[in-house]
């Protein structure tokens, strides 16, 4: 069966064409809706539920952003226009939770890249058990981030954990990983690179297999070394791909929430205490439903004005 | 003309059908709460301890048989049993018909109307026979209401002891049998007791920032510092963080729980300080007295039969945190009798007897299940001793009792998170607990 003959969709409604238009007819553009039930009853069911479990939710926490209102008192919600996000703007704590965001997401996504990028190109090479360095080096993605959180704090742990344990065989004393504040963040750093680097590695081994290898040929041809083959080859074709891996990862990091909630609980202190902490707390512990609806706005303000350039480079080709 | 009707009409029944679609996925997830009367079927959420696993594996069961009730019981840890209450009853969905709350939420789930009052069922002749009530200690009960109601049954009662290992009493040179029982005292005993050498903490407590349990074990030494959620006027006050006995208090907590706790323990919930004590690694410690059967468990700890417990003494007479669990009736459920009926059986002098004699519950809220002649047997005299003395000072209101108490016991465990962490001394602490307060009060 051939494509022209029978295709499912709105141009077509699974009709085959030439039984509703003469020969030598230009097949119709866009959005048209004669016979097309078939396709209308298709695609109907799923965009009416995406519709009710993205857009509707959207629309109500961004409503609800713009309340006085703790679930404490539900009969109690106030409007009080964007009052939510100017006492945020006058709320130290906020900002302390951004400044601590920020030095997750750009701390976590470069270590990740250029980790990742070192660890694809030493995959890509074949080697004797290459293919199965690249499936056991995937476990880390595959796995809950719940249960690497749980994992991670196993290992942090002061008394008993596999790290101190091995620092102790070279005479280091035990190191309280996940009670001190200045180490608390750099662990759970540590802890989300190794789950997500894989992540950037399967994506820049992609592109690094789509590279032609007749670029390489002619590089050598040219009597080009290693180093300037990588700089001058490999970097600029595998750039959008480095920019994918870099917009997925930074709009993850942004929201990461499971492996610090599951590590530290924000604390100690509030020394991981990141944006989605801070706004997971507000609404859920304390129910204050505007301030955390607020919070999560600017989360999506920010993830929306990060991901923006990223998008328009990578539509560009570049 | 016609073909634009015919166009619309195929749109709008098309439009329907994905709305009527959506509406029936939406019916079919929903059939969860269980409103038929004949079969009824009853939604409970439990705090997840080894005596709410019991409940669900053991006692539930039973209740099911006997009554013709099903019950659905979720477990839930208590570090997300706040969120969990209020995402399942704030939003109305009716998910649960019975729920596990402490005092500590009462207020709250009061305030907001999320749980009835059972003044009408306990009142009801024929639904609830008098045995059932009189089984509860009158002051108990009057401690619990609200709003002149009763919106909990007790099913436990917390009361806060010392409990300590002998052996390292006598291995440190203090008597066992004149243990601390000041905060002062216990300040001193864990200084001596703690011995890095031998990889021995003087003392162990609640460090964790998760479920405000850090707090726990701070309002504990606070009450014994002579600390209350009043003014000077006798009136409740919140913003008391910098008041001598709070600012005492922590810097009590901070040299206990830095210099003189195991490594780590600034991330402790109870089941890890449990757990210190259980393995011989920690000397004392001070929390609820339901946690302390298990250490008497062979299977679980080394230091069974060399426990020692002490009702701990502070100013006032009311310095004892009384932490109350007990079970509520969610507002709006449709299964109103079967759920009393429920709650009734967890709060039963049978339950209360069968979970003493296990061990999973040492202190239930019925003194006719203490005063049993079984479970008098079955416990440690010294244990039953002590928690009979705490239980005599016990204060429940330990968390303020108004809406915003859990936010206020979240600015106290922040700053004692921060103090434990080196991220604040004590005083910035807590200021900047005490302002967070004056703001949340205002």
């Amino acid at each position: 069966m051939s494509q022209d003959t029978l295709t499912v969709g709105p141009r077509s409604g699974g009709v085959p064409r030439d039984d509703r238009a003469p020969a030598g007819t230009p097949p119709r553009r866009g959005w048209s809706t004669d016979g097309n039930l078939t396709w209308f009853l298709l695609i109907g069911p799923p965009f009416a539920v995406l519709f009710l479990l993205t857009a509707v939710p959207l629309v109500l926490s961004l409503y609800t952003a713009l309340l006085d209102w703790n679930l404490a008192d539900p009969d109690g919600a106030v409007f009080v226009g964007l009052q939510n996000f100017i006492d945020l703007a006058g709320d130290q704590a906020f900002w302390h939770a951004m400044g601590l965001t920020a030095y997750q997401v750009v701390a976590t996504v470069s270590v990740q890249i250029v980790l990742g990028l070192v660890i694809a190109l030493l995959l890509a090479q074949n080697f004797r058990g290459a293919g199965f360095l690249r499936s056991v080096y995937l476990i880390p993605m595959m796995t809950t981030p719940v249960v690497v959180g749980l994992l991670w704090r196993m290992l942090y742990n002061t008394d008993s954990g596999a790290i101190n344990a091995a620092l102790g065989l070279v005479g280091i004393p035990p190191v309280d990983w996940l009670g001190n504040a200045a180490l608390a963040m750099p662990s759970v750093i540590i802890a989300d690179v190794w789950l997500s680097t894989p992540f950037v590695v399967v994506i820049l081994l992609a592109g690094l297999r789509s590279i032609p290898t007749e670029v390489y040929e002619a590089g050598q041809v040219d009597g080009a070394s290693g180093w300037r083959m990588f700089w001058h080859i490999t970097l600029p074709l595998l750039r959008p791909m480095i920019l994918l891996a870099l917009l997925f990862r930074v709009m993850d990091a942004i929201r990461r929430f499971d492996t610090i909630y599951v590590m530290t609980g924000g604390g100690p202190g509030n020394a991981t205490e990141t944006l989605d902490l801070f706004g997971y707390f507000n609404a859920f512990t304390y129910l204050e439903v505007g301030k955390g609806a607020a919070i999560a706005t600017v989360m999506l303000v920010i993830i929306f004005l990060v991901s923006l350039p990223l998008l328009r480079r990578l539509r560009r080709g570049e | 003309m016609k073909h634009h009707i015919h166009i619309r009409r195929r749109w709008t029944s098309a439009l329907a059908m994905s709305v009527v679609g959506v509406l029936a996925l939406s019916a079919c997830a929903n059939t969860g709460g269980g409103e038929s009367t004949e079969n009824p079927e009853v939604n409970l959420l439990l705090i997840e301890t080894d005596a709410s696993k019991e409940l669900r594996d053991d006692f539930i069961p039973a209740f099911e048989k006997e009554s013709g009730i099903k019950v659905n019981v979720d477990l839930v840890p208590e570090a997300g049993m706040d969120a969990k209450l209020s995402l399942s009853l704030g939003s109305g969905s009716n998910q649960y018909d019975v729920v596990q709350v402490g005092a500590k939420n009462l207020s709250t789930l009061v305030a907001s109307g999320w749980i009835q009052p059972l003044d009408d069922f306990v009142a009801d002749g024929e639904a609830t026979p008098t045995s059932y009530t009189d089984g509860f200690p009158e002051e108990l009960q009057n401690s619990l209401r609200l709003n002149d109601g009763t919106y909990t049954m007790p099913y436990q009662v917390g009361a806060d002891l010392l409990f300590y290992n002998k052996d390292m009493f006598e291995a440190a040179g203090l008597d066992p049998a004149a243990p601390p029982r000041t905060m002062d005292e216990i300040v001193a005993a864990a200084e001596t007791l703690t011995d890095p050498d031998a990889d021995q903490a003087g003392f162990v407590a609640r460090g964790s920032r998760e479920g405000n349990a850090n707090s726990f074990s701070w309002i504990m030494m606070w009450f014994l510092n002579g600390g209350r959620w009043l003014g000077a006027d006798g009136e409740p006050r919140y913003d008391v963080m910098l008041e001598p006995e709070a600012i005492r208090t922590a810097e009590q907590y901070d040299t206990l729980m830095s210099d003189y706790a195991p490594a780590g323990a600034s991330n402790y919930t109870h089941l890890e300080a449990q757990a210190a004590m259980q393995q011989g690694k920690a000397a004392m410690w001070l929390d609820a007295a339901q946690l302390g059967p298990t250490l008497e468990d062979e299977s679980q700890s080394k230091i069974a039969g060399k426990v020692g417990y002490a009702a701990p003494v502070g100013e006032g007479d009311d310095y004892i945190v009384g932490a109350v669990w007990g079970f509520s009736m969610a507002t709006g459920t449709a299964q109103e009798d079967a759920a009393w009926q429920l709650i009734q059986y967890l709060t039963s002098r049978d339950v209360a007897v069968g979970q003493a004699l296990s061990g999973t519950n040492g202190s239930p809220a019925r003194v006719d299940a203490l005063s049993d002649p079984e479970v008098k047997a079955a416990y440690n005299a010294d244990y039953l001793d002590a928690m009979a003395e705490a239980i005599a000072h016990a204060n429940p209101n330990y968390s303020p009792i108004i809406p915003e108490g859990t936010e206020i016991r979240g600015a106290v465990s922040l700053a004692l998170s921060k103090i434990l962490g080196d991220q604040a001394d004590v005083q910035t602490a807590m200021t900047e607990a005490n302002e967070s307060i004056e703001k949340l009060v205002k």
